[in-house]
């Protein structure tokens, strides 16, 4: 029904909701022993006793809704954060690598992505040939082709 | 230890199936209706009851509304769903079978050994 990330923008909600809900909880209870005979403070306070520490309750109660894992996310980040500032040189060398790594491979897909990958932009790109041509009186193997030449390819002169 | 903890946690998720079987319940009343329904030979952990019952809603074997309480106050109220309803018939068999073979045991005489 909710996406594992839908959890993070509902973790308010869910705190309240569960806030709300014990301390329903613990006055009805409240109401019950005080109907029961006990005074005000003796049932506000037998109430608690009863149902254990809060704090243990709401705990196991995020980990059994399953937002355990954004604390110990975000812990995580604070430790991260924290280790990062304590060895400011190794986190820029870090960066700086990570930077020219990322940029250099960035840089490498996007000619070789033109290049090599799309297809040039002209109908039956697939069909586009290259001729070359061979003069052996000049020493020339695989040389560009003469406009003339490619007329007469096209057009070959009738005999 | 952690056979026992296992032991306690499913029975006290079958008991909760249970008592929201019977009608949609808010956590109190689930409580008191368990405790009502053992003729108060049963003490829940109230700490351990909301755990349970977010744990039995993330599974969807209960969903949870909010409504009005009996003294117009918003409450969470719990009821059973279909899924729920399938691991109830589950546990309760495996749990009577355990009953039965628990007593068959302990009411074993020397000759028929």
């Amino acid at each position: 029904m909710r996406l594992p990330v839908a959890r993070l923008f509902r973790r308010k909600a869910f705190e309240h909701e569960m806030e709300e809900e014990m301390r329903f909880h613990l006055d009805a209870r409240m109401k019950h022993l005080m109907a029961e005979g006990l005074s005000y403070e003796e049932a506000t306070r037998q109430a608690r006793v009863e149902f254990g520490t809060l704090t243990t309750a709401k705990e196991d109660c995020r980990q059994s809704s399953g937002y355990q894992w954004i604390d110990s996310l975000w812990s995580d980040l604070r430790y991260a954060v924290r280790t990062m500032r304590r060895s400011r040189l190794f986190t820029a060398v870090t960066v700086g690598v990570l930077a020219c790594g990322i940029g250099a491979c960035t840089g490498m897909f996007s000619v070789v992505n033109s290049v090599l990958l799309r297809p040039l932009p002209y109908p039956h790109a697939e069909r586009i040939v290259r001729i070359l041509t061979n003069n052996p009186i000049l020493h020339i193997s695989n040389g560009p082709t003469s406009y003339a030449d490619a007329h007469d390819l096209r057009h070959p002169p009738r005999l | 230890m952690e056979e026992n903890a296992a032991l306690l946690q499913g029975t006290l998720d079958m008991l909760i199936l249970k008592a929201v079987s019977l009608g949609p319940l808010h956590g109190y009343g689930i409580l008191l209706r368990i405790q009502q329904m053992s003729k108060n030979s049963l003490l829940v952990p109230q700490g351990s009851l909301y755990p349970a019952l977010y744990r039995l809603e993330r599974q969807k074997q209960i969903k949870a509304e909010w409504g009005q309480s009996e003294n117009n106050r918003r409450a969470k109220y719990y009821r059973i769903t279909a899924a729920g309803k399938k691991r109830l018939a589950h546990d309760l068999a495996g749990w009577t079978r355990l009953g039965e073979a628990i007593a068959s045991i302990m009411s074993a005489t020397a000759e028929e050994v």
